[in-house]
């Protein structure tokens, strides 16, 4: 059983973590610990970049050095300049805590002691199980 | 820059001297007078970095001062009660865009 905990929620077995107009946004990943995080194009930020199991396969000429992915064996972190995006961390071999704040890029979505927010919404306390994808957006 | 010992009780005798100048005490005089050995024992660099310096106004020398009262608080110790969310054609939750989730960054 795979869980992935972010802002007191927990995602169990759910293969996309979050997905934006029906395309995957982020998803976490096991033996070895992987990070996606593909934004769309069009984003109101124009930030675009495709990171998918770890691995930058485009982004925008403009980003300059933008965005730095940092691996180790037990974590995988995304920043764009030297603000965090994405945390990936290992808790043991099945259970990874994530760390989200993509308001840097323009998407309303971050974790705090509160809960998940989304937008205007907080999630707090819920565990999805099974999900194709556990968070829709759009 | 990592301020020295001594460029750090520079900084905070010539912080005082000033305020009591400000206030025309002459105390401010003995504070000028027990800076100048200092002066001399601070490195190139330190001396380096006072001169660069030009006119000094207070707000240099403490550039932030934050009042924070409730600083410290109790910790929360609740544990989490989830709350089991059932998906839906494979969806936990769907939030609209018009939930003020894109923006410009």
């Amino acid at each position: 059983m795979r869980s992935v905990i972010t802002g007191t929620n927990r995602f169990i077995n759910c293969h996309t973590v979050i997905s934006l107009k029906d395309q995957l946004l982020l998803q976490v990943s096991f033996s070895p610990l992987r990070v996606s995080l593909r934004l769309p194009r069009g984003l109101p930020s124009h930030v675009f970049f495709d990171i998918v199991e770890n691995d930058l396969k485009e982004k925008t000429e403009s980003s300059g050095s933008n965005p730095r992915i940092v691996i180790s064996e037990t974590n995988v972190s995304i920043f764009w300049s030297d603000v965090l995006l994405v945390s990936a961390t290992l808790l043991d071999n099945e259970t990874a805590h994530l760390k989200i704040d993509l308001r840097r890029v323009g998407i309303n979505i971050f974790d705090d002691n509160a809960g998940l927010h989304v937008g205007h919404n907080t999630l707090t306390g819920n565990s999805f199980e099974n999900c194709a994808t556990a968070i829709a957006l759009g | 820059m990592a301020l020295s010992d001594d460029l750090f009780l520079y900084l905070r005798l010539e912080r005082l001297m000033m305020d009591l100048d400000d206030e025309a005490n002459p105390l401010a005089e003995r504070i000028r007078d027990l800076m100048d050995p200092l002066w001399y024992s601070l490195s190139e660099d330190d001396r380096r970095y006072l001169d660069s310096r030009g006119t000094v106004g207070i707000r240099t020398l403490y550039p932030v001062t934050l009042v924070v009262p409730d600083l410290l608080t109790e910790p929360s110790e609740e544990k989490t009660v989830f709350l089991k969310v059932t998906p839906e054609d494979g969806v936990g939750k769907r939030f609209p865009l018009e939930d003020d989730i894109l923006c410009a960054a």
